[in-house]
């Protein structure tokens, strides 16, 4: 076969998702290792949506038993599970979906370890609660911050989920942007791109030849005659670009039939505009991180620091990846545009990877991997960082100014966090869900009422914005777990944590609820 | 085990479903009855009367087999003429390497039959197209996990198709099936619902998925300047060429076969060192010859729910419902946009409008027959002409005797401005889209 033998993974088995993520992405998901507080169905969901793509391992922990309410809404437990430990059943049954991945499961409740041996946390690579009462969840996600492990709490209440991510600090090399647009410096042409452009003589060319020429070149060319007669100006203002417009149109033989002509036209607005910094990019270069490197940190912020100098040095210009889209062109002006582009980002790399050496040096850190320069070079417009707000301080500082914004509006979905909310309140008064006996249906829609109006006076939010309808369809919810919400909230949060692990693609931040009465959603930073 | 009386519910098993059937909401639909102790209509309803059918045991149809089973749904058949392939083992989750090969229908059903107590999957490993318009008469609602856009119309026009309109107009509740659709790429998908003749079609969106995009036959056989050109060369070109060496009949190429793919592979990477292109590997030569699509286990499951919650609340009225079409992206954080799309004004299904077609009054059928089978609107695959009474180009045994119009202009052919011409197509089964005739 002719495929790559050097790999370890099963790559005919993954295929579908190497596409997305690649063997490196692959590989940071095999060496992971993820913890479930809780096997019920919202967690064995999730956990079902990462042992596929074959994360390293898994451990569950749950002190309950399998009953007949888990064969109603959990596809990890069987008939003849009925009054065994639920921890060890739905283990066995997720571990059989894939023989690549390791699973364990501790028979032990997850309040109780982590009131009393909450070091038990620190080696995993991510941990996912659901169902953790309230305090329990706080010392959880306190410990994990300080720890740097990444949270997420992810909860299936009747036809409403709720997702929750917490990480102090997620760094993002490849944010891999729906629709990026190529770097082709057609603005601010290297040399290479230029001399190309200078060496065309239209006039000799055939028709054939002519209507190939890469658009590319064809815009830096007549940009640069623009210029010749515009006080060495681009065209900037609308008007102007018109105008260039037409003289590029005016330019080709016969611009119904030259597809290398409307090409150009069509990219026009894109590629003739100032070269910018994306925001994202901007913020990175200028936290405080990166200027002053010690010893201690990732090789993230030294990388970050590098660029922050390559910049400087730049003309305010980051490193080029050298990708090229494909064009009307005959195969030798476009291969020979290919290698201009393609020398110009080696000869960038060159250079950012000895601003990476010098810090290196200056600091006394040990190198970084040629790999790792290399992709953080390319990708350098693409960088992100997303920290976390905690839940502690969502919980101690609420945003309580936002959440009236939005609860003003009508039917928003920040509704559902607040009764969300006061449900674990609830819970954490009365040690059950409101509603989730029948004998107590009605006077629990007084007593959630009261929690509630409590809450948010608390957090100084007018009671009145909490309609007397959604309390009464949380009380009529009472605590259930419907395998749909459940299924749905564990592809989300499944999702939310390959980003997180990979680093790649732009994770929640920091809080999703799907409302499954008309399957509408929303993401808020709480 | 095998001795318990599978029909027979544990007490409790379904509690957390009926927290949601026996108690009335606020949110319910006007029709929402409670179940109660004695009378417990919906419980019934889902696990004897109702009958769903599920089109695709594939990456959707598996997560819609197992929520459908532990919605409390009993009664489901699925559909799929496919077999197992290992690649379908990251997500297809019914599935083991040792099902390798069988079919998916099969297996899928064995699975949940097997896993779920009571619950009765019937599989048939066949083309939704195989079945007669009766068959699909039973079911009370239909949740299709596809991914092609022609099987999608099919069963789309047929479930529009069995709804009853009478001479006024009045559509009869009982003969609409809602089609619940999915369809997922990477980290992007789309979850909708159809009721047939009351909200919008698929064939009303279908702008909304333009035909492929192919690369242009000159740029593969004379300026090839990605790897992709040169590996669609060695499908179009390479096959074909007798002086090329193959290990296999060119005629019985197979995706599915690694030597097949590897001589492929070989062929298009020659034909890139020969134009000095980089980049072909035999990974992208899989991607470009089978038209491979990203997919993982996360997408499908946030998909498959999003269409099986429809599902549960349209047979159990208990709250309220998607309107109508929910886009998903989880690229960068979790984005949806749920949103109503309407239905189309002379949609070529179920538009009581005629469709009106501007034409060159001196063009021939031959471009006529071009511009529909090419219009994002229609996208006919074969079409057949009917015009006044009269055959004006037919497929099958007519076929040879209606050749001779295609070199006719229209007038030619007896049709005059205003005049209606009905074009039936397999695309859509039993359906004849009416054109009004516009000369410009």
């Amino acid at each position: 076969m002719s495929q790559n033998n050097t790999t370890t993974t099963d790559t005919d088995k993954y295929d579908r998702q190497l596409r997305l993520w690649g063997e490196d992405g692959q590989s940071k998901l095999e060496k992971s290792h993820i913890l479930l507080l809780n096997g019920n169905a919202t967690g064995c969901e999730t956990l079902k949506n990462l042992v596929l793509p074959g994360i390293g391992s898994f451990t569950i922990v749950d002190n309950k038993k399998v009953v007949e309410q888990d064969l109603g809404n959990n596809f990890f437990v069987e008939r003849s599970s009925i009054g065994k430990p639920r921890a060890s059943v739905v283990c066995e049954l997720l571990r059989e979906l894939n023989d690549r991945v390791k699973g364990s499961s501790v028979e032990e409740c997850p309040v109780h370890l982590i009131n009393n041996n909450i070091s038990f946390f620190k080696d995993f690579s991510l941990v996912i609660a659901s169902r953790l009462p309230e305090p329990a969840l706080l010392t959880l996600s306190q410990y994990l911050f300080e720890k740097n492990i990444p949270l997420a709490v992810v909860n299936s209440y009747g036809y409403i989920g709720y997702l929750r991510i917490s990480t102090p600090e997620h760094q993002i090399i490849e944010s891999k942007p729906d629709d990026p647009i190529d770097d082709l410096r057609i603005y601010n042409p290297f040399q290479q791109l230029v001399d190309q452009a200078d060496a065309l003589d239209l006039k000799s060319l055939d028709s054939q030849k002519h209507s190939h020429v890469p658009y590319v070149l064809l815009l830096i060319k007549f940009l640069k005659e623009w210029r010749s007669t515009h006080d060495n100006k681009m065209p900037e203002s609308r008007a102007e670009k018109e105008e260039f417009k037409k003289i590029f149109i005016s330019k080709s033989l016969d611009y119904s039939d030259e597809k290398n002509f409307i090409e150009g036209v069509n990219n026009l607005l894109k590629y003739v505009q100032p070269p910018r910094i994306p925001g994202d990019v901007q913020n990175l270069l200028k936290d405080a991180k990166a200027s002053n490197i010690t010893e201690t940190m990732d090789d993230f912020w030294v990388l970050v620091s590098a660029l922050k100098d390559f910049v400087e040095k730049n003309d305010n210009t980051l490193p080029l990846h050298g990708n090229v889209p494909d064009m009307t062109s005959d195969t030798e002006s476009f291969i020979k545009l290919q290698k201009a582009y393609q020398e110009k980002s080696q000869a960038d790399l060159t250079q950012f990877t000895n601003l990476v050496d010098q810090i290196v040096t200056k600091t006394g850190r040990s190198s970084i991997s040629p790999d790792l320069i290399k992709k953080f070079c390319k990708n350098s417009r693409f960088l992100n960082i997303i920290r976390y707000r905690s839940i502690s301080d969502e919980f101690s500082q609420p945003k309580t100014k936002m959440i009236i914004s939005e609860l003003e509006q009508q039917d928003n979905i920040m509704i559902f966090y607040t009764l969300l909310r006061g449900v674990d309140k609830f819970f954490n008064n009365y040690h059950r869900y409101p509603g989730s006996n029948d004998e107590d249906y009605e006077s629990d829609i007084s007593l959630l009422k009261n929690v509630i109006s409590q809450f948010l006076s608390e957090i100084n939010i007018p009671v009145d914005l909490v309609k007397d309808d959604y309390i009464n369809e949380f009380v009529r919810f009472g605590g259930s777990e419907l395998h749909n919400i459940a299924s749905l909230m564990g592809g989300v949060t499944s999702q939310e944590i390959i980003k997180l692990v990979t680093h790649q693609y732009v994770p929640l931040n920091n809080t999703f609820i799907f409302n499954g009465i008309n399957s509408t959603t929303a993401s808020f930073n709480l | 085990m095998e001795t318990m009386d599978t029909n027979l519910d544990l007490p409790g098993r379904w509690m957390d479903i009926e927290k949601i059937i026996k108690r009335s909401g606020p949110f319910a639909s006007p029709d929402f009855q409670p179940d109660t102790k004695e009378t417990p209509r919906i419980m019934n309803n889902l696990q004897n009367d109702f009958k769903v059918l599920v089109i695709g045991a594939g990456g959707l149809g598996c997560e819609i087999l197992k929520n459908l089973a532990l919605s409390g749904f009993r009664n489901i058949d699925v559909i799929d003429m496919d077999t197992i392939d290992v690649s379908n083992l990251n997500r297809q989750f019914l599935f083991r390497r040792k099902d390798v090969g069988k079919s998916k229908a099969e297996v899928a059903a064995a699975f949940i039959n097997n896993r779920i107590t009571g619950c009765n999957v019937t599989p048939y490993k066949c083309r939704i197209q195989d079945k007669e318009e009766d068959y699909y008469r039973q079911f009370k609602i239909v949740i299709a996990g596809l991914d092609s856009i022609e099987a999608r119309r099919w069963i789309n026009g047929l479930l529009v198709n069995l709804v009853v309109v009478d001479e006024n107009g009045d559509i009869d509740p009982e003969t609409v099936i809602p089609l619940v659709d999915g369809g997922t790429e990477g980290f992007k998908g789309q979850a909708r619902v159809i009721l047939p003749r009351i909200s919008s079609c698929f064939e009303c969106s279908l702008e909304a998925f333009p035909p492929q995009v192919s690369y242009a036959i000159c740029t593969i056989a004379n300026t090839p300047r990605v790897p992709e050109h040169c590996i669609q060369w060695a499908l179009l070109f390479g096959l074909q060429d007798a002086t090329l060496e193959k290990p296999f009949d060119p005629k019985k190429f197979d995706n599915d076969n690694p030597d097949h793919m590897n001589w492929l592979f070989e062929c298009a990477k020659k034909r890139a060192e020969n134009f000095n292109i980089q980049g072909v590997t035999y990974k992208l030569t899989q991607g470009v010859a089978k038209n491979i699509i990203p997919a993982i286990a996360s997408t499908n499951a946030i998909i498959a729910a999003a269409c099986c919650n429809e599902a549960f609340k349209f047979c159990t009225d208990s709250s309220g419902y998607l309107n109508n079409y929910m886009m998903y992206n989880g690229l960068n954080g979790v984005y949806t946009f749920t949103f109503e799309y309407e239905m189309k004004e002379g949609c070529a299904v179920c538009g009581t409008n005629i469709v009106t077609v501007e034409f060159n009054k001196t063009a021939n059928l031959q471009e006529f027959l071009e511009k529909i089978t090419t219009d994002s609107r229609f996208q006919f695959k074969k079409p057949s002409l009917r015009a006044n009474g009269k055959n004006i180009f037919m497929q099958g045994i007519l076929h040879a005797s209606t050749v001779p119009n295609l070199e006719k202009n229209l007038p030619q052919l007896g049709i005059e401005e205003g005049d209606e011409i009905t074009v039936t197509d397999p695309a859509l089964p039993g359906i004849g889209v009416r054109m009004k005739v516009k000369y410009c």
